[in-house]
């Protein structure tokens, strides 16, 4: 500096001086950016809202004492990840700050809130941008930053990355939306992870020109939901030429082998409605179907199958479903010749619409170029995904995958033609799931008629699906049992297709009481018999009740030996009063039933008593007293979801409960136990 | 060094500093229409209720409804072989004299520990405190004919 040579010394003092400041003023900058953080402002409103409220001196001292600071949650689990949130949202966890205002409120209970908030974090719930400290890049809601915060209405999403099962307790609309997309369809076209193994309920469609008519197949086609409302079968939307090609298609596609060795050659004789009027109620065809509206709704609507199908393919497909159908719910009856006469007579008779088109037509010859367009928008519009047709396999999905949906960048979505919705990632889903075709011309994917509940059901579904890292310890997995029973009774079983409604060892159906798992310890081996040949009613106000199967004597004795002998649960004692029933137990189980407990508000007894659970007269004849024990020592042993309330009863008091159970005499004769069956063997 | 380059440099980082504050400031700006539609008709699909409210339907249609009917009316298909008939969840008479505690106090332990049904069950060893406490929630959702009702 003090160098002769440079120009004169004041000069270079004041360019000194000059940049002195500057680089000053540049090391300010700091400091004064971190005074005038938006977090500071926050804090500051927190100290002032706790010393405002503060209940004792110690709260008050702790008030005041406050600094502002940077807090976070650090997760090495997690990928190292830090999240800031508390920075602001500074009374989560505090119990104290339930009902305070916004940001600073305690976090609402949910099963791992505010209990585990330092355990996960936030960000892994709510996204948006853990490391952030100001509001609009917290939330994420900047450029550049692909992972916004999520619409609280979507959070149970999130639930979904670690939960990979359908059902997710506590997270309703999440569970709601993954069996949606199950049951609609979704992954006959989409790929998506978890679900390769997913097969559709949807009907085989070879032999369709045996079943029903061009007429019928244009109408349904065209629009489902009018001849069925409750079906999966979406609208395409199709145009009447593409509608004619794949009719072209499907009618050229010849019967399985196995249904045409079924298919009823002669002529078959009228049967007697009447009489077909009969085995249709006894049937009880409503535990799965419905008519006009009216059933269970698992399988199809009924109330215009007169309309739709011809009645030989009745006959020949009620006399061997899995002939036709080979993955079908629907159970092979032991019906006789007779039976199917006037059950077909009658339904063909009764169920058919006035609106719906005839079923006979003149013979359809579809010509060969028509075949061949029907079959390309068969592939076009990916029918195999969910159908399928014998030697055929179009089962590749057509649609894009979805896997990892839920944390696409809004960005790389295509809006088309949506100039109306906002570039973000739930908008653009719920657009997709309500109006698919509405981004551009030509799109396949088809209408799903979803209601608003719905769609933010499977937006949530979708969202679930992220790429975020989650440490395998934290994963809570649903494996799919895959239980099949073995030899006679396995083959008995499929073809009773008992595995529709009723549940063996994790695989199989959801009726919650029904489940088979452990049947031997449950009832008594005789009833059981009784039971598979007349299906009494066990819960009359049920719809899904079990179905008369019309089986053979000796097939109901060897199921019912089966089940006693393999179906067996150790934990549950097998008859807990060998020496007969003790009266003075007898009456204090009579008390405890109606006076403490109040049990009739939901079993009956005697006739008097609700109807939520079944009644109990004659309960000795069917179950064995020491599951009645097992079951009252704690009935969501069995299933967690059983509504019959756990009341903590003691050895004592179970063992009582049960002696009086026991001790109920069976009813009188019921009508419907009077009746014999017709036609029954 | 030259002074000019000092100053240059000085000026370098404060224009860099400064800069990124106004980029800041302007990604701020720019999240403005994210927020909200344009007009544009297109209405979000929204479930009808939020969380814990829900939660509580859901419950409450599984373990309540049998008798207390779907909309708390009293009126579920098992009411009618009750006696007394279940209470009238809705009424806001009811509602009003009932803190959220003792709701919860009652679904918690039955009836029968506070002198009224032993048809009313307890279900706080099924459902827990925080079940019960969606429970509660959603009953509270009952109540009131006069709000609008949930978006269609």
């Amino acid at each position: 500096m003090t160098d002769d040579q440079h120009p004169p010394a004041d000069r270079l003092w004041l360019w000194f001086a000059v940049s002195s400041f500057v680089f000053l003023g540049v090391l300010a900058i700091s400091p004064v950016k971190d005074h005038f953080q938006e977090y500071r402002r926050y804090q500051g409103r927190y100290r002032e809202f706790l010393i405002q409220t503060a209940a004792s001196r110690h709260d008050l001292r702790e008030a005041e004492g406050q600094r502002p600071q940077i807090r976070q949650i650090w997760l090495p689990e997690f990928d190292n990840r830090v999240d800031r949130c508390v920075t602001c949202h500074l009374g989560v966890e505090s119990s104290r700050m339930a009902g305070a205002p916004a940001p600073f409120g305690l976090h609402p209970r949910t099963p791992h809130t505010p209990g585990d908030i330092s355990r996960f974090g936030c960000a892994i719930c709510h996204r948006g941008q853990g490391r952030a400290t100001s509001l609009e890049e917290a939330h994420g809601r900047v450029p550049d930053w692909d992972s916004p915060i999520l619409p609280v209405r979507y959070t149970e999403a999130s639930c979904g990355q670690c939960h990979t099962g359908e059902f997710v307790p506590e997270a309703s609309l999440l569970s709601q939306g993954r069996a949606l997309m199950r049951r609609s369809g979704c992954y006959g076209c989409h790929r998506f992870e978890g679900q390769e193994s997913w097969r559709s309920d949807a009907p085989d469609l070879d032999g369709l020109s045996r079943k029903t008519s061009v007429v019928w197949l244009r109408a349904w086609l065209k629009a489902p939901r009018l001849w069925s409302p409750r079906t999966w079968m979406p609208d395409f939307h199709l145009s009447d030429g593409e509608a004619d090609s794949l009719i072209a298609f499907l009618w050229a596609q010849p019967p399985p082998p196995e249904a045409e060795a079924s298919w009823p050659g002669e002529d078959l004789p009228a049967g007697d409605a009447v009489r077909g009027r009969v085995v249709f109620g006894e049937s009880r065809c409503i535990s799965c179907h419905t008519i006009d509206g009216r059933g269970n709704g698992s399988a199809p609507e009924l109330v215009v199958i007169g309309s739709k199908v011809n009645r030989k393919w009745l006959v020949g497909f009620l006399a061997n479903p899995h002939a036709f159908q080979p993955g079908t719910t629907m159970p092979r009856y032991d019906f006789s010749r007779q039976d199917l006469l006037d059950l077909s007579q009658y339904m063909m008779e009764e169920f058919v619409s006035g609106e719906a088109p005839p079923v006979s037509g003149p013979p359809f010859r579809p010509a060969r170029r028509a075949i061949d367009a029907g079959e390309k928008l068969y592939k076009k519009y990916g029918c195999g995904g969910c159908h399928r047709i014998a030697g055929r396999s179009d089962a590749a999905p057509i649609g894009p995958d979805l896997t990892g949906i839920g944390d696409k960048p809004a960005a790389l979505l295509d809006f088309g033609a949506r100039d109306d919705l906002p570039r973000r990632l739930p908008d653009w889903l719920a657009a997709k799931a309500s109006a698919p075709r509405s981004f551009r011309a030509g799109l396949r994917m088809p209408d799903l008629k979803l209601g608003p509940d719905e769609i933010a059901a499977i937006v949530t579904a979708l969202l679930s699906s992220s790429s975020a890292t989650i440490p395998e310890g934290y994963r809570v997995r649903e494996e799919a049992a895959s239980y099949a029973p073995p030899g006679r009774f396995g083959a008995l079983v499929d073809r009773y297709r008992c595995l529709s409604c009723h549940e063996i060892q994790g695989a199989g159906g959801d009726i919650a009481a029904a489940a088979l798992t452990a049947e031997g310890s449950k009832v008594r081996r005789d009833w059981l018999k009784r039971y598979l040949l007349v299906p009494t009613a066990i819960r009359p106000i049920l719809t899904d009740r079990m179905i008369p199967l019309r089986m053979p004597p000796d097939v109901a004795g060897f199921l019912a030996d089966f089940m006693a002998e393999v179906y067996v649960d150790n934990r549950i004692p097998d008859d807990i009063f060998l020496q007969g029933l003790p009266p003075l137990q007898v009456e204090r189980g009579r008390t405890l039933f109606y006076e403490r407990y109040g049990c009739q508000a939901c079993h009956s007894v005697g006739g008097h008593g609700g109807s939520v659970g079944p009644f109990l007269d004659g309960a000795r004849e069917k179950l064995k007293s020491g599951w009645i024990f097992w079951w009252l020592r704690g009935p969501q042993q069995w299933r967690p979801d059983v509504r019959c309330p756990d009341h903590g009863l003691d050895e004592t008091d179970a063992r009582d409960l049960a002696a009086f159970v026991m001790s109920v005499p069976a009813a009188a004769a019921t009508p419907e136990d009077a009746a014999p069956m017709r036609g029954s063997p | 060094m030259t002074p000019l380059r000092s100053l240059g440099l000085g000026l370098l980082l404060l224009a860099l500093v400064l800069g990124s504050r106004c980029e800041g400031s302007g990604k701020g700006a720019s999240a403005g229409p994210e927020t909200g539609a344009p007009d544009s008709g297109w209405v979000m699909p929204v479930p009808a209720a939020g969380y814990n409210v829900r939660e509580g339907r859901f419950l409450f249609l599984h373990y309540c409804a049998t008798c207390h009917g779907e909309e708390g009316h009293g009126d579920g298909f098992n009411s009618y072989t009750l006696d007394p008939k279940p209470r009238d969840l809705a009424d806001s008479t009811f509602q009003a004299g009932r803190s959220d505690e003792e709701l919860a106090v009652i679904i918690r332990s039955g009836g029968g520990m506070g002198g009224m049904s032993t048809g009313m069950p307890p279900w706080g060893r099924v459902l827990g405190d925080r079940k019960v406490g969606y429970i509660v929630m959603f009953l509270r959702t009952l109540r009131a004919p006069a709000e609008p009702a949930p978006a269609p």
